[in-house]
């Protein structure tokens, strides 16, 4: 496809087009669904669900289910989990997060002892480019699509219930049931992005490119699309510097992500400084 | 006149402790109802029974006519909270989201809002005199502005009963005497229902056509007059509470000062 660039070139090569493909699902799904998770103060969340997650893989390869599957159901249960276990203390509910994030753990820990290549494992802890088989390919794409419509679906919804739930309730949102839907998206979206990115540097996907959006957005469609651009920026440049300097592409997505948060506060300190110093001045003028 | 709430023997209460008994009352079309109440005498409860948020112990409500069980037409009633008051300032959305959210449920799942809704969206800001303000976001606001965007978000599914519970907490006296400007020309203009909790007696007298005291699990309402006022506060806090009327001062407004 791109011949004169020479055969080395990283989008002639099949395995880097599968993960730039998978990348740029993984920036639609996990700065989309990061947003509300964020917005509705549930940041640590995705720690939770990714070890969870983790429980999964490592299930998956005992047992000889595909781990990305085995992902998916541990992550959807501990999803559901949480949920349970929110109710059960309505007034703690962060409570429900370091249980299921324990169990997770907990369950990975023992797993793990069980698994015969560790190098498997390991490539689900910080992500991977070269291991994905044409069936998970499939697999991530098809979840990937599902989400990012049911999200396109269910916008203005999740809108209505992230900033007033009550409200949402009474204007006659079916509440229970979204919430239902977007946990388990939630679930899905952190099982599917574990193969590339990593289990324990997925949480960082949701949560900061919706850190860095929120700084900047003036509504919160623009928020979620700046968001999506901002993990979009992340995985591409991420996935690029980690085929050309070797590098793990799920540290290397991450610390783009943080560098990239940075790089936005200091834009808006610096707008915010120019505007205040305009204001002194205008001030002075007239004075 | 017609009987908008209707409300027979109920009881409700958390746990073992009942905090509402035998509760007897009806509230007419077109009534400016104002609750009052010490801390913990049942007014947010009583709201949130009305709005079918928590289920009696026993006993019947009834709204426009029909049983709360069966009551589907949640678009006519209004609904501004207490959180309005302490909702996440920093949370991303502009006066227009926020307004539109409350048509969400009218245009349904999966349909995106159109030209139609917009327009409502505007008629019901121009209404609280916020509509140069629908590309701002609403944590930027003063306290006095995002409470007229939360009447906003309800009055946009035109509403014939609005329920609030103190929202003039947090808000400086010129403000709270636009405020109830707004929900006085709410209630005589588009013939709304207004069924308010607040502390500042003062303003009920003032605002409200009828008061509601709750006390000891019970509730006395009656017409506002300053007979009616001067016997039930007594009974309702236990000592002679001194009645200050405020002078409001809205501007564009002609303000009811001091019955």
């Amino acid at each position: 496809m791109f011949a004169i660039f020479g055969e080395d070139f990283v989008l002639n090569l099949e395995f880097m087009q599968r993960a730039y493909l998978i990348g740029i699902l993984i920036a639609v799904m996990a700065p989309a669904i990061g947003v509300i998770i964020v917005l509705k103060r549930l940041s640590m969340i995705g720690d939770s669900l990714s070890h969870a997650s983790l429980a999964g893989v490592a299930f998956g390869l005992i047992s000889g289910l595909n781990p990305i599957i085995g992902a998916t159901v541990f992550s959807i249960a501990a999803a559901l989990g949480i949920e349970k276990i929110r109710r059960a203390f309505p007034k703690y509910s962060e409570i429900s997060i370091a249980v299921i994030l324990s169990a997770g753990i907990g369950l990975a820990g023992v797993f793990s002892g069980f698994v015969k290549n560790g190098f498997s494992l390991t490539s689900y802890l910080f992500g991977s480019i070269v291991a994905i088989s044409d069936f998970e390919f499939g697999l991530i794409v098809t979840l990937g699509i599902v989400v990012i419509l049911t999200v396109i679906l269910m916008f203005k919804e999740l809108f209505f219930i992230t900033f007033d739930e009550e409200a949402a309730q009474l204007a006659g949102v079916p509440v229970k049931g979204i919430n239902f839907i977007f946990m388990v998206l939630t679930a899905v979206t952190i099982a599917v992005s574990s193969r590339v990115v990593g289990v324990l540097v997925i949480s960082s996907l949701l949560v900061l490119p919706s850190a860095s959006a929120i700084q900047i957005a003036k509504s919160f469609k623009q928020t979620v699309v700046y968001s999506v651009l901002y993990g979009m920026l992340s995985i591409i440049t991420g996935l690029t510097l980690s085929f050309y300097l070797n590098l793990v592409p799920g540290g290397t997505i991450v610390l783009i992500s943080v560098v990239l948060l940075v790089l936005t506060l200091l834009y808006k300190n610096l707008v915010k400084g120019l505007l205040f110093r305009r204001v002194l001045n205008q001030e002075k003028t007239r004075v | 006149m017609e009987k908008v709430i209707e409300v027979k023997d109920l009881s409700f209460g958390y746990g073992e402790r009942l905090v509402l008994e035998n509760l007897n009352f009806s509230v007419e079309r077109g009534d400016f109802v104002g609750i009052i109440g010490p801390n913990g005498s049942g007014k947010s409860t009583l709201i949130k029974l009305l709005l079918n948020i928590v289920k009696p112990l026993r006993g019947e409500i009834n709204i426009l006519g029909q049983s709360i069980e069966k009551f589907n037409c949640w678009s006519k009633i209004g609904y501004v909270s207490q959180k309005a008051n302490s909702f996440n300032t920093a949370f991303p959305a502009t006066v227009e989201e926020v307004v539109s959210a409350n048509l969400y449920s009218k245009v349904g799942l999966f349909k995106r809002i159109n030209k139609e809704h917009k327009n409502l969206v505007y008629d019901a800001l121009k209404t609280v005199g916020m509509e140069d303000y629908k590309d701002k976001l609403i944590g930027n606001l003063s306290g006095g502005q995002q409470q007229r965007v939360f009447i906003a978000r309800v009055l946009v599914s035109k509403p014939e009963i609005m329920f609030l519970d103190e929202p003039t907490v947090g808000i400086d006296a010129r403000t709270e005497g636009a405020l109830y400007c707004l929900l006085g020309k709410l209630n005589s203009e588009m013939g709304i229902t207004i069924v308010m909790i607040s502390h500042d007696i003062g303003a009920m007298t003032v605002h409200a056509n009828k008061i509601a005291c709750m006390t000891n699990k019970q509730i006395i309402i009656n017409q506002n007059s300053k007979e009616f006022i001067n016997s039930s506060l007594r009974d309702v806090y236990g000592y002679d509470v001194n009645l200050q009327v405020p002078r409001h001062f809205c501007e564009n407004c002609c303000m009811k000062e001091g019955k």
